[in-house]
């Protein structure tokens, strides 16, 4: 019995049962959700090694692999899970629910795939499953949003499906190991991973279906997909030099969109693209300080970003919109999810003694010790940056700021008691980084907390927040105005539709004109033809074309006939 | 009760600049006091991550300022057309 609960991948336990949960009656349901993520988790405690192999017409499949990178990513999905089970706890209808429950369920079984094959089934898988996260907020909006979400999912899917065929072809095998980026298959598998972790250009889906989700749907979606290319992009291209400068430009290309953007939730989505960069510079990197820090901050990330995610969720839940320019002066109203939402922001500052400082110093000096001062210096921006928009804007403009005339009361207990959990988190990571670097790949002796680098940490987040200071009193901090602002999403929701539909109209024009020139063409044969049958120069005329036809076959079997006897 | 929280947001505003000017004048007597981190050579120099953050901050906001020119459309501009 044992066997059956820790063989079985940590994750389908919950992709199985998430939809026959739906038929269980609210409050109970919220019980059935943890326990069936519990049990999942419990299939962690098994240990490293392959613990289910298949084949399947010759191919082997391995569905349950455990070391010590799927580790800290499975520990943190199954955490982020249970944290999101109880931020919902208020909402009755299963939907979101479910499909959140099935798709963190899909999320951490493909971190547990061991070959490309069952990584692809569960990476669609996590794709089908938290669209609905996006369809659930009801809106015309909404609707499109998921289909373009979907749209890229799954294209994201069909990349990794054609490079590991190609990969199969090449090397043999399946397994999902370490790649070099010299052959089409590693590429493909590549940009697979690449759209998933939302590089630059590719990044349109994320800022334009996260905020488009409901309550919940945006905290859910926040904490699976991405992490789970970094992930991939950690398993199959450590130390892959490009990585280093895509990452680059994914931590500064963001920060600008954030300070502008006035949807608060699309603020934290350009932030979370921002903080997906440190990770892929790390991985870019890939020494084993470096490796350690990309999953030190995707673990961090998940329950710093998932905290500024509810908080901002519990606002729109009460107060009925998150632009920035319409809110302002809640802290009196929403005092814990205020105190939150901060915890939340000094985390991803990365404040000492909070989560972000103690995951994100190691991927600054694995940058230091590998002598790459140029990535330093951008990802030192970068921070500054974070700091700026998530740290400051988030906070400032939904508690602060100016009085936005609202009357509401604080987030229900079970978002309460949901951020009070991941805002624990933040601070027991912050606090004790040793018991949390005990989880990670490599054991490394290392110590954020020494007095000259804390006071170096501290004059940077200081600065920036003096800086954010400066310009407000003198006004020169763009104020918060009611936009949208363009991202790489417009390609295809605006570029691609202007010059696609005028081409498509043209190609047709002439297509159709095409046609009618046949049209005409087989119309005069066939009045010649007609006008040869009804007055032939000699012998009997023919009644009709469908005799003249038969008269044809005939002609033909007779000539094979003549030809074939020789 | 809402002049209240537009008085109080005020007087909280000045309360954390005057806080805030203070820590930093502190971080900065700091660096003379003990030596502070640097994993590259350029962070060295005096007072770099202080300078380097204010600086960064407001090229940031000021680049803000010229995207907005170039991408800020208005807020239908999805749904209209």
């Amino acid at each position: 019995m044992a066997n059956l609960f820790t063989n079985i991948p940590p994750g389908l336990i919950m992709v199985l049962l998430a939809m026959p949960i739906a038929f269980v009656p609210h409050h109970y349901r919220q019980f059935c959700l943890l326990s069936v993520i519990a049990i999942s988790a419990f299939s962690m405690t098994v240990g490293s090694g392959v613990h289910w192999e298949i084949e399947v017409f010759g191919f082997n499949l391995i569905l349950n692999r455990a070391d010590h990178l799927t580790l800290p990513f499975s520990i943190v999905f199954h955490i982020a899970a249970a944290i999101n089970v109880i931020y919902g706890w208020h909402e009755p209808k299963s939907l979101e629910h479910c499909s959140g429950l099935a798709y963190a369920g899909a999320a951490i079984a493909a971190v547990h795939a061991g070959d490309l094959f069952s990584l692809f089934i569960w990476w669609e898988l996590t794709a089908v499953t938290s669209v609905f996260l996006i369809l659930a907020s009801g809106s015309i909006q909404s609707k499109h949003s998921a289909m373009r979400y979907l749209i890229i999912q799954v294209l994201s899917g069909m990349f990794l499906l054609s490079g590991a065929a190609l990969l199969f072809q090449d090397n043999g095998s399946l397994a999902f190991e370490r790649m070099s980026l010299d052959s089409a298959g590693a590429w493909l598998v590549f940009i697979a991973f690449g759209i998933k972790a939302a590089f630059p250009l590719l990044n349109g889906w994320l800022q334009d279906s996260y905020p488009e989700s409901t309550v919940i749907g945006t905290v859910v979606l926040s904490a699976f997909t991405t992490k789970l290319a970094i992930y991939a992009l950690a398993r199959g291209f450590p130390g892959t030099d490009i990585l280093i400068v895509i990452g680059c430009i994914m931590t500064m290309f963001p920060v600008f969109f954030a300070v502008i953007e006035n949807d608060m939730r699309r603020v934290l989505s350009f932030s979370l693209n921002n903080q997906l960069g440190f990770m892929v510079v790390a991985i870019g990197v890939g020494t084993e300080l470096a490796i350690n820090g990309a999953v030190a901050h995707a673990f961090a990330h998940i329950i710093y970003k998932g905290l500024l995610f509810m908080s901002m969720g519990a606002v729109l839940y009460r107060v009925g919109t998150i632009k920035a320019s319409e809110l302002g002066g809640l802290y009196k109203m929403m005092p814990f999810t205020c105190i939150f939402c901060i915890i939340g922001a000094m985390s991803i500052s990365a404040f000492p003694l909070f989560s972000g400082f103690a995951a994100k110093s190691l991927i600054m000096s694995s940058l230091g010790y590998e002598g790459l001062t140029f990535a330093y210096l951008i990802l030192l921006a970068a921070s500054a940056g974070v700091l700026h928009h998530s740290g400051i804007k988030i906070p400032y403009f939904a508690f602060f700021g100016h009085d936005g005339r609202h009357q509401v009361k604080e987030a229900p207990l079970g978002m309460l008691v949901a951020m009070g959990m991941a805002g624990a988190l933040c601070i027991l990571i912050g606090v004790l980084p040793s018991l949390f670097y005990s989880i990670l790949p490599y054991n490394i002796d290392y110590n954020p907390y020494d007095a000259g680098h804390v006071l170096a940490q501290s004059q940077l987040l200081i600065f920036s927040i003096l800086a954010f200071a400066f310009l407000m009193t003198f006004k020169i901090y763009p104020p918060e105005l009611k936009s949208t602002v363009l991202n790489s999403d417009w390609f295809y929701r605006r570029l691609a539709p202007a010059i696609g539909l005028p081409l498509l109209r043209g190609i047709m024009l002439v297509w159709g004109s095409f046609l009618c020139q046949m049209r005409g063409f087989i119309n005069a044969i066939w009045d010649t033809l007609d006008r040869i049958m009804h007055s032939p120069l000699t012998g009997p005329t023919v009644s009709g074309r469908a005799v003249l036809i038969q008269a044809g076959l005939l002609a033909l079997l007779l000539l094979i006939g003549y030809v074939a006897t020789g | 009760m809402k002049d209240d929280i537009s008085t109080n947001l005020k007087i909280m505003g000045a309360k954390s600049k005057l806080v805030l000017i203070i820590l930093s004048l502190i971080l900065l007597i700091l660096e003379f006091v003990f030596h502070r981190h640097a994993e590259v050579e350029l962070e060295t120099i005096v007072f770099f991550p202080a300078f380097y953050a204010f600086v960064v901050c407001i090229a940031i906001v000021l680049g803000g300022i010229v995207l907005r020119k170039l991408i800020m459309r208005k807020e239908d501009y999805y749904n209209n057309g």
